[in-house]
């Protein structure tokens, strides 16, 4: 075999840029795999812990739950700073408590675990939005945490940085970049326990009378709606199109949910009644930036963990189909 | 689009700034994102109160500056009528008259006139209603899903938020 010496150092780059690729690839299924594993993990491992959320001049902490067995999945929140809040969940039955132990809300929704967690095919097209890559071990709350990085490839989404449990891939800490490397909203554990010393959690104590209330059931049903979002960004796929209604309500509400994988945005369009005057704007909790447009009728709210410039382009473009 | 951003920060020099508002002008797509930038840029801003006459002593103190730039839909044609000798201090020169004119006294508030796009952040939907949304949307967002019961604290902090008021 000869080859023309003056091909060689082509060769030699070639050589190079494919190695180079090689190792990107296989840093970005190594990432994809942890990502799995972290929303597995969510779903699976018995955890309770303190952590800390953070966004912009807000810190709280809360104490966390989550205990799964054969009867079933339990989780609680519970709000240690300010005015006590707790939420806990078991299986479709929420129940929201204030801090007089008295029920704000008790509800049955459709269960979260009817929809997998991180969608292959949504999977697959991540990395033509995000730069995946694998990070150091790092040290939080007393576990050796693996980090990862997904940096985003245009301005329409946030970046991630994510720090899980090396061992059974719980997220310890996850903070979320704006294109400037601001951090838009973080979250860490500060004391967490894994495993066989969780105990399953109750709800409340309850004030007096609180638990006869029967749970309103409110329901939701994939069903095309009639309307459409014609100018999302680029990568934001229709994962799901449903009808909710309120407990005891005729009237649906919209629900469609547009995501690239790892954020999502949720559109609503609920009817707006003549006397309610609603303007148009933006606000944001954390992380979740939320846009309200009144059309007519119709009031659309569009709500995710994405830049404004994402959650108003996809209200803007929200319109009844055929038209 | 981060040159978009910068562009309108003003952080451009005078040729990368004439050269993004080429771009922006033969880009549809670009000319929308300048658009929304400015229209989350107001949004964001909602804090300070307009009066109802805002947007026609703007124009006025505008009028009187060499160079005239609003964040407007004919934001394209107008790039076209005026001259552009410092393209960088656009963002600048329009933030710096909006500033001087909200820091004087304005009128009673009323309906509230803006610059083009018309965008206010006023009424939030009512919390129940936000907290069922957010609810509902984490059921299916991916990073919710990572986060497990953790990401519930935004649906209890914004119940929280809004008692406060």
């Amino acid at each position: 075999m000869s080859l023309p010496v003056r091909l060689l150092p082509s060769l030699v780059l070639l050589q190079f840029w494919a190695t180079v690729a090689l190792a990107e690839t296989l840093q970005e299924t190594e990432a994809l795999a942890w990502l799995q594993k972290i929303a597995a993990a969510a779903r699976q491992l018995n955890y309770s812990g303190t952590f800390i959320y953070q966004h912009g001049d807000h810190v709280e902490s809360s104490r966390i739950t989550h205990f799964v067995d054969r009867s079933g999945e339990y989780e609680k929140l519970e709000t240690l700073d300010g005015p006590k809040r707790e939420i806990f969940r078991n299986e479709d039955e929420i129940i929201t408590l204030d801090g007089e132990h008295r029920v704000i809300k008790r509800e049955r929704r459709t269960r979260r675990n009817s929809f997998p967690a991180l969608l292959p095919d949504q999977l697959a097209h991540l990395t033509e939005h995000y730069q995946l890559r694998k990070g150091e071990l790092e040290r939080i709350a007393g576990y050796d945490a693996q980090a990862l990085l997904l940096e985003p490839r245009d301005g329409f989404r946030y970046g991630h940085k994510l720090w899980a449990d090396a061992s059974t891939g719980l997220l310890l800490k996850a903070r979320m970049l704006d294109e400037k490397g601001h951090v838009v909203e973080q979250s860490v554990f500060t004391q967490l326990v894994i495993g066989a010393a969780v105990g399953r959690p109750v709800p409340g104590p309850f004030a007096p009378d609180q638990r006869r209330d029967p749970p309103s059931a409110d329901s939701a049903a994939p069903a095309d709606t009639g309307w459409v979002v014609k100018d999302q960004p680029a990568g934001f796929r229709k994962i799901i199109e449903m009808k909710r209604f309120k407990a005891g309500s005729q009237t649906p509400v919209a629900h469609l949910v547009y995501s690239d994988g790892l954020a999502a945005v949720s559109v609503f369009i609920e009817p707006l009644p003549a006397t309610r005057k609603v303007q148009e704007g933006l606000t944001r909790q954390g992380a979740v930036n939320i846009y309200t447009r009144p059309l007519p009728d119709q009031l659309v709210t569009v709500l995710g963990e994405a830049p404004a410039v994402t959650v108003v382009q996809i209200a803007k473009s929200v319109s009844p189909g055929g038209q | 689009m981060e040159k978009i951003s910068q562009l309108m920060d003003g952080e451009l020099g005078e040729r990368e700034a004439r050269l993004q508002i080429r771009r922006l002008e033969s880009d549809p797509s670009l000319m929308q994102a300048w658009d929304t930038y400015h229209l989350i840029g107001d949004a964001l801003r909602d804090d300070i109160p307009l009066g109802t006459d805002f947007e026609r002593r703007l124009r006025q103190r505008l009028d009187g500056e060499p160079t005239v730039i609003a964040p407007n839909v004919h934001f394209a044609s107008r790039l076209v009528r005026y001259s552009l000798p410092l393209a960088a201090a656009v963002a600048g020169v329009a933030v710096v008259g909006w500033l001087a004119l909200s820091s004087q006294p304005q009128p009673a508030p009323g309906p509230v006139a803006r610059i083009a796009p018309t965008v206010v952040a006023t009424e939030t939907p009512a919390t129940g209603q936000m907290s069922d949304y957010l609810l509902a949307h984490q059921e299916f967002s991916p990073t919710a899903a990572m986060q497990g019961v953790a990401s519930y604290v935004r649906t209890v902090s914004n119940e929280d938020r809004d008692t406060a008021r």
